[in-house]
This record gives C-alpha cells, structure tokens and sequence, in this order.
C-alpha cells in the first residue's frame, strides 16, 4: 500500500495550513489526485492554476495507508479541471457506507464529521514534494 | 446582465450586492480541483472584476456581504 495521492495547496511561509484539507457544506470527500506517472504534479498544478487558483502552489502527498486506516473508501470520480488526462485522476476519500449511514441517523453532515476526524490527521501527514 | 469585467457579464444579483451591502467576502471554490478555495475581500465591483479577470472555467464563485455573514443572503454564481 505504498500508492500516494496528492492535493494542490498554497505555501505560506513555507508552511501548509490545516485548512488546506477543510471540506465545504455538502462536499462529501477531500478533492484529491491519484499519484501518477503522468500526469505529473506540475502539470496538475498547472490545471489548477488555469482555474485561477492563485498564490504559492504546491503539492503535497497523502498516503493511501492514512486513509485507508481512517476507515475512509476510495471513490473515483472526474476532475473538474480543463485537463481531461488530470481528472481521469481525481479521487475522493468518503467516509463508509455504514458511517454515511450512521452520520444521517444522528442528522451529521458529512463535511462537519470529515472536519472534526478527517481533516488534522490528512493535515499531520501530508508531506510537500519538490 | 451589467457589465463589470471587460469580458465577463455579471449576474444583477452580484451588482445588487455590492450596491446594497459592500464590502463583500468572495469564495472561489474550485470545485473537483484538488485544492480549496481561494478567498478575496472587496469593496467594490472594480476589485471584483480584477478577481474574475484571472479565473477560468468551472469555478464556483461564493458571494456575501460581512454585514450578513451568518444570514442566508449568499449570491452563488457557477462559471
């Protein structure tokens, strides 16, 4: 389980801010990208950027392992880029059926959950590469 | 339509805000990009257009005056 994926962040001081891995109101998983060969992570960098997103970018990688020991499921789902062979990469970690299932019975958003339990351990072990 | 940027056309709803309630907390969320939002503060519709002149396609732009940021009058517009 050596697969890693990555999340376009902006650097700060050269830091990565936790809020760089906070989910929106109904957003149900982190927006991230499998690591590939190709596309690299400049050229996913460079899809983001033609969004206009601004400011100091770089990437970081999340171990799959991470995620996998959060109990989240991997889901593939299509970028939203202008890059066809970048959002043939997209993923989003989700929680599992039976805590989607859990969460709607107690009336928790699933960002809220994803916040509170998800987001400081993707945050902690997020790693920036050159 | 009212024309804020040279080449982008404004909704009425996000004019009517910045008319109404100024200055106006803009969210830029890159939607299935892999990277969160990007936030701008401004006073006016010039310093809204100079944020839209620099974004492309498939974004979703959050829209909210600071005087209501806890009330539901928020102006969201896809691009």
């Amino acid at each position: 389980m050596n697969e890693e994926f990555l999340r376009v962040v902006v650097v700060r001081r050269g830091k990565v801010r936790p809020t760089e891995f906070r989910l929106r109101e109904a957003e149900n998983g982190l927006s991230l990208f499998r690591k590939v060969d190709e596309p690299t992570s400049t050229e996913i960098i460079d899809a983001v950027r033609a969004a206009g997103k601004q400011g100091d970018l770089a990437v970081v990688e999340i171990s799959v392992k991470v995620i996998v020991d959060l109990g989240l499921r991997i889901v593939a789902t299509k970028g939203g880029t202008l890059n066809e062979a970048v959002n043939a990469i997209h993923i989003e970690p989700r929680p599992s059926l039976w805590r989607t299932i859990w969460l709607k019975l107690r009336g928790r958003p699933i960002h809220m959950w994803l916040n509170e339990f998800v987001t400081p351990r993707l945050a902690e072990s997020a790693r920036l590469i050159d | 339509m009212n024309t804020t940027s040279a080449t982008v056309n404004v909704p009425a709803a996000v004019l009517e805000l910045f008319d109404a309630k100024p200055p106006v907390l803009v969210e830029v969320r890159f939607l299935r990009m892999g990277t969160p939002s990007d936030w701008f503060l401004c006073d006016d519709e010039r310093e809204f257009s100079t944020v839209l002149d620099r974004l492309g396609i498939g974004v979703e732009i959050h829209l909210r005056s600071v005087w209501d940021l806890a009330g539901i009058a928020e102006v969201i517009w896809k691009r």
